[in-house]
């Protein structure tokens, strides 16, 4: 829902500019109640900006100045807080490489297949996933994969595993839970830019003895690439900021970026520490956006050279 | 020659028909379990059930705790969704029909609360509330929740309007329309596709949101999902799937909404 859009967004409004420069419907003051919630949203970021530079007194709620770097150099002194962002930049790249994998194929059938019933069926697990919301999905990963869930059940019954397998409260669970999650982000945006590829070109490719996969690989992978950043980008921003899963399914042990600064707030009560490392992980996230930009941005081009 | 060629398409799309339908039952798996999961009759699960019941709707319902997050979040999308509604139409006119300068980044700025993590949009809203001492919990939860899921609805209203031909409009105004009549008469109507995607996506994540509201809920007013996050860490009983399933049959009702109306494909906007 990120990065992606906003850039697609961008466009859209791009090209109509030249059409509605005579409309006169539109008026900037139908911008003020908008502008007035977004003035609310960037006062509180500001101020926790501002936060960021204070500290905590021990013990209480206060927070007091002067203003100082000392929350972010904490940060960065503290191996175990800088391996939880390396994690998070980690883990976050594996789950989009999984995701792309198994999105592809999804968003392909979409576009391209010649069946309805199979673009419905497609369409409807990927929407009641997608709407069915992040605490009812967490929670059905907890039981099915927990000691006495569905994988473990049917496991024991076949006789595969006397005892059960720890599938949650470690990495593993957290990762699947995740995977799931994703998937439907990624997919939703991949749809568009397979569809935009022109059919011509891949019905050109197989007259002239090209067999599907080489079609696949030759004409409809590469000029899909663009559309496949911009997914790229917009999964990993969500990976990212994971935090539901984590704490859930983590059990503790697995811990994000977003994890760490909630047990800031509510374990060790220190809002200005919390309002640091929120900083400079939204800089990271932001750097990811604008580099993952860039690139799409370079490989579009190399298509329209093309 | 051709013949033999739509064969090997045919076989090779079987292939990735099964993978697709493989991906598909995955994301489906914990849906369904879920569902399976709320209406077993023992408290743990079991493959083959030893019975069926509602019994864990009744727990449900039963708790004071879980009947008022039912009501706040339910509350709370309920306000949310129409103030969103009402702030995404006009600001889609703006930038869409509008000619002011710098179009495009203010369109930036509205989408920008979507790329913040959500746990670093709830502490900012909890710091700047406990410094400005205002409203209560209930309060706060509208207005960050509005913040939040604003630019869901902006950004289906702007894709919607940018579809619609403008010699519609055109051709009422040379026939004499207000401003008003044209607003009211022509453009709203022809934003209701727009409007209902955005509403639908404002109003499950207002339902659902956890990451914010985990911030600015206190004893009195908590919302489902932080409710049920409590009630996992401290007891393991289907009660929590019950309120699943009926999440479920929430999003469910409202997807057989958005396909009788426009459609999934143009809900995802996928054309």
């Amino acid at each position: 829902m990120t990065a992606g859009e906003v850039w697609g967004s961008r466009r859209q409004l791009d090209g109509k500019r030249a059409e509605t420069a005579a409309r006169p419907l539109g008026n900037g003051l139908l911008l003020a109640p908008a502008l007035f919630l977004l003035s609310i949203y960037f006062a509180a970021q500001l101020l926790f900006l501002y936060q960021s530079l204070l500290h905590a007194v021990p013990g209480g709620t206060t927070v007091v100045g002067p203003p100082g770097l000392g929350n972010y150099r904490r940060f960065f002194m503290d191996s175990g807080y800088v391996n939880v962002l390396i994690d998070t930049l980690w883990i976050s790249a594996e789950l989009t490489a999984v995701v792309l994998c198994l999105s592809y194929p999804l968003a392909y059938l979409i576009a391209r297949t010649s069946s309805r019933a199979l673009r419905s069926f497609i369409l409807f697990a990927i929407v009641v996933t997608f709407l069915s919301g992040g605490v009812t999905r967490a929670y059905a990963w907890l039981i099915l994969l927990g000691n006495r869930g569905l994988l473990n059940s049917l496991m024991q019954a076949l006789g595969l595993t006397d005892e059960p397998l720890r599938l949650v409260y470690n990495r593993f669970g957290v990762f699947l839970s995740l995977v799931h999650f994703l998937l439907p982000f990624m997919v939703l945006t991949l749809v568009g830019p397979l569809r935009n590829v022109p059919r011509v070109l891949e019905l050109a490719a197989r007259d002239l003895g090209a067999n599907g996969w080489r079609t696949f690989c030759a004409v409809t992978f590469p000029l899909s690439l663009p559309g496949v950043i911009n997914a790229v980008a917009l999964t990993y921003v969500v990976a990212l900021s994971s935090f539901l899963f984590p704490l859930l399914l983590g059990g503790g042990r697995v811990r994000f970026m977003a994890n760490l600064i909630y047990d800031q707030i509510f374990t060790a009560y220190d809002l200005p520490f919390a309002a640091a490392i929120a900083v400079i992980f939204l800089a990271v996230s932001l750097f990811a956006i604008i580099a993952l930009g860039w690139l799409s941005r370079r490989v579009s081009h190399g298509v329209h050279v093309q | 020659m051709r013949a033999k060629q739509e064969r090997r398409d045919a076989h090779e799309s079987t292939v990735v028909r099964f993978l697709g339908i493989a991906i598909a039952s995955f994301l489906l798996l914990p849906v369904v379990f879920i569902v399976f999961y709320s209406f077993q009759s023992g408290i743990y699960f079991t493959l083959l059930p030893s019975g069926l019941s509602i019994k864990w709707f009744s727990s449900f319902f039963a708790s004071a705790t879980f009947r008022r997050a039912l009501w706040t979040s339910l509350s709370i999308a309920g306000l949310v969704t129409p103030l969103c509604c009402l702030v995404a139409v006009p600001t889609a006119l703006a930038l869409v029909r509008g000619n002011l300068p710098g179009r495009e980044v203010i369109n930036a700025f509205l989408l920008s609360p979507i790329i913040v993590p959500g746990v670093v949009t709830g502490i900012a809203f909890l710091s700047l509330f406990s410094r400005t001492d205002s409203g209560s919990s209930f309060v706060r939860l509208i207005i960050a929740m509005t913040c939040f899921a604003l630019p869901f609805a902006v950004r289906s209203v702007v894709a919607n309007l940018h579809g619609l031909p403008t010699v519609i409009e055109e051709a009422a105004r040379d026939l004499g329309a207000s401003s008003r009549q044209l607003f009211f008469h022509v453009i709203l109507p022809q934003l209701r596709p727009g409007l209902l995607a955005g509403a639908i996506f404002v109003f499950v994540e207002a339902i659902d949101n956890f990451s914010i509201a985990a911030f600015l809920t206190d004893t009195r007013t908590t919302t489902l999902p932080v409710e049920a996050y409590s009630y996992i860490r401290d007891f393991d009983d289907p009660t929590v799937a019950a309120m699943a399933t009926l999440l479920i049959a929430l999003s469910t009702g409202l997807l057989f909404l958005a396909e009788r109306v426009i459609g999934l494909e143009g809900f995802l906007r996928l054309n």
